[in-house]
């Protein structure tokens, strides 16, 4: 027997848990109440006639309508314009999740001429303003018939997207052990299959953490998407910049809109809640 | 069937890992034992393929498996890390090496292999969950039969059991030795205990700085260890070195001794439980010094002794005692079960007749 097993480990420590506050049940719900004026407001709004939101103000609506939702879902303009931000939002991240996905292993387990460089260099495509992409895009998207196709706005997402996807999900491959490829290695994997069938599964929460920020960062996104559109292609943030009409503003399919354009990130956020505090953990943004 | 590696040399950056390393292993359990960073794990690695040797070759059954890739090579890898699949379950984690391995296996015939396996390391009844579920214990068991459902010609067990409580170790290694005693595969079970060498009793390589110090049985390398560095890769707790110079100082009936016994100057070497606090006999070499620490393990008590000149041995006494620091005391050393080294170089210069 090692003799140093008799020595007394783990000696008394101070409790590590966090000292509970008073009423921090009530200032929770307090916070949360100031959070959500601005979004109950929008919701309110959109199921108010539009004369209403300009005439008077009230709480609680005394009259309700649901004209800015029939219109948003029958009219081609809106619902064509929601269509496509979701098409080139979800093209775009499955394009970046899997473009990154093995530069991310690359960068995390082999080095290489200029990793180090080139991973900064990644990072350095998102410090760079939308807008000093613009041109070139706008310029080489004519010229290749990309413009107005929610493809081309898909790719051209991918300039910031790819960076941030390959950041995160290095954080996440580095905390997988090196072992684990070895030992897949000597079981007898080729490097696709295990990649496929054993690491995959693996990172799933990073992949998850990475296509929700890939998502939102593409759905949100409006100066390429409306520089690179026109028509076939209008994302719903360009939609929602252009509704002043000869009747004027119609207040009431306006906030409609945003109430639309925020079920998206609801539902990614719903779908990735319970990767997400394990994936900050993870990975690192 | 023989794993055979020659003249193995590794350097990275101007630092070397692996110095010449030679050594033949025959089926069965061949103990590589050393301190940590001997070089153990770098070893491993290259018998396994995951590095490439600068130098050197390493041989399985006659062939030369250095240009084979390692997902080709018959052979199986137990890190003290406890690595599986986290997304498969254990059964899914024995029967992978077998369902991308090159000749196909029937379903029952993976089913009746990873049964088998599973009931050899106790875990039949863990076989539908998944890793994370189980102990460390459990989730080496896990990595160990995976790596015995493939059969491989070589299993290479990297401190397997390193990472597992003292009780679980000890009942862990007696299942290993079970299993791999009729198992026809070249198995090197690296670690850095002592005991775990002696207690295998196997074909044992002591490593030290990446060279391979002595080759043998482990009870041979135990009793006439070739220098300092096997000596200590093959004592727990660790050897007493006492240069003849102090003793002389210290003891005049140890200076005459050993002046009049082997003459000049050289490193005396004495293990724990062969210094007594009670004069044996005449024989007895007596050494005066200073209690500093005593820790009882229960069944006995170590006590560190100052001798002066910052030089400390150990001696082992049985029963909890207690012992007063900073009181002094006389201990006699058991003259037959002493060491000599030569202090240029810690060759042995001469080693008991008989092991105590």
């Amino acid at each position: 027997m090692s003799k140093s097993q008799t020595l007394v480990k783990g000696a008394f420590s101070p409790q590590k848990k966090k000292r509970s506050l008073p009423w921090s049940g009530t200032i929770f719900w307090l916070v949360i109440a100031i959070w959500m004026v601005p979004v109950v407001w929008l919701i309110l709004m959109s199921v108010r006639p539009s004369v209403d939101i300009l005439s008077n103000f009230e709480v609680i609506p005394s009259r309700f309508t649901f004209d800015g939702y029939r219109d948003f879902i029958l009219k081609d303009m809106w619902y064509k314009a929601y269509l496509n931000s979701l098409t080139y939002s979800t093209l775009n991240t499955i394009f970046s999740v899997t473009l990154a996905l093995p530069a991310a292993y690359a960068f995390s387990r082999f080095s290489f001429t200029g990793d180090k460089h080139l991973f900064f260099w990644l990072l350095t495509n998102r410090m760079a303003p939308a807008a000093v992409f613009l041109l070139p895009f706008y310029n080489m998207y004519n010229a290749v018939g990309l413009f107005d196709k929610t493809l081309g706005v898909a790719i051209a997402h991918m300039l910031f997207n790819v960076p941030l996807a390959v950041w995160i999900l290095e954080g996440f491959i580095s905390g997988i052990p090196r072992q684990v490829d070895e030992t897949a290695a000597i079981d007898g994997y080729s490097l696709p299959k295990f990649f496929i069938k054993i690491f995959l599964p693996m990172i799933r929460s990073g992949i998850g953490v990475t296509a929700f920020f890939c998502f939102m960062f593409s759905w949100v996104e409006l100066l390429i998407a409306r520089t690179i559109t026109s028509t076939d292609a209008k994302p719903i943030s360009a939609a929602m910049t252009r509704t002043v009409s000869s009747a004027g503003t119609d207040w009431t399919l306006l906030s409609t809109a945003g109430v639309m354009t925020i079920i998206p990130g609801v539902l990614a956020i719903w779908f990735v809640r319970k990767y997400i505090a394990k994936g900050f953990a993870l990975g690192r943004v | 069937m023989s794993l055979i590696a020659k003249n193995i040399s590794l350097t990275h950056n101007g630092e070397t890992f692996l110095d010449d390393v030679s050594f033949t292993a025959a089926p069965g359990i061949t103990v590589l034992v050393g301190p940590t960073l001997s070089g153990k794990t770098t070893l491993m690695r290259v018998l396994a393929g995951l590095i490439k040797p600068e130098s050197g070759s390493v041989t399985v059954n006659g062939v030369d498996v250095g240009a084979i890739s390692v997902k080709d090579r018959s052979v199986s890898f137990v890190y003290q890390q406890f690595i599986n699949y986290p997304s498969l379950s254990v059964f899914d984690n024995i029967a992978s090496p077998l369902r991308v391995q090159k000749e196909k296996l029937s379903k029952e015939a993976i089913a009746d292999r990873v049964n088998e396996v599973a009931k050899m390391l106790r875990i039949t009844e863990l076989l539908d969950r998944k890793p994370s579920a189980l102990s460390g214990g459990q989730q080496q068991r896990v990595a160990i039969a995976r790596s015995l459902a493939r059969r491989s010609d070589v299993v290479l067990l990297d401190e397997p059991l390193a990472n597992l409580d003292f009780k679980l170790r000890e009942q862990l290694r007696d299942e290993l030795q079970r299993i791999f005693a009729d198992a026809n595969m070249m198995v090197i079970y690296s670690t850095a205990e002592p005991l775990e060498a002696l207690d295998m009793a196997s074909h044992t390589i002591v490593m030290n700085e990446g060279r391979v110090e002595q080759d043998g049985e482990a009870l041979d390398l135990y009793a006439r260890p070739k220098n300092i560095p096997v000596a200590q890769a093959m004592s727990d707790p660790p050897l007493n070195l006492i240069s003849s110079t102090l003793a002389t100082a210290n003891s005049e009936s140890l200076g005459s001794v050993l002046r009049d016994k082997f003459g000049g100057a050289f490193t005396l070497g004495i293990r724990p439980h062969n210094i007594a606090l009670k004069s044996q006999g005449a024989q007895d070499i007596a050494l005066n010094g200073k209690v500093r620490i005593a820790e009882i393990t229960g069944s006995s008590t170590y006590v560190h002794l100052d001798l002066g000149d910052s030089e400390t041995i150990v001696l082992e006494v049985e029963g909890a005692q207690r012992f007063d620091i900073g009181s002094a005391m006389t201990v006699y050393l058991d003259r037959s079960a002493i060491y000599g080294f030569d202090p240029k170089g810690g060759l042995t210069l001469f080693a008991p007749a008989a092991v105590r």
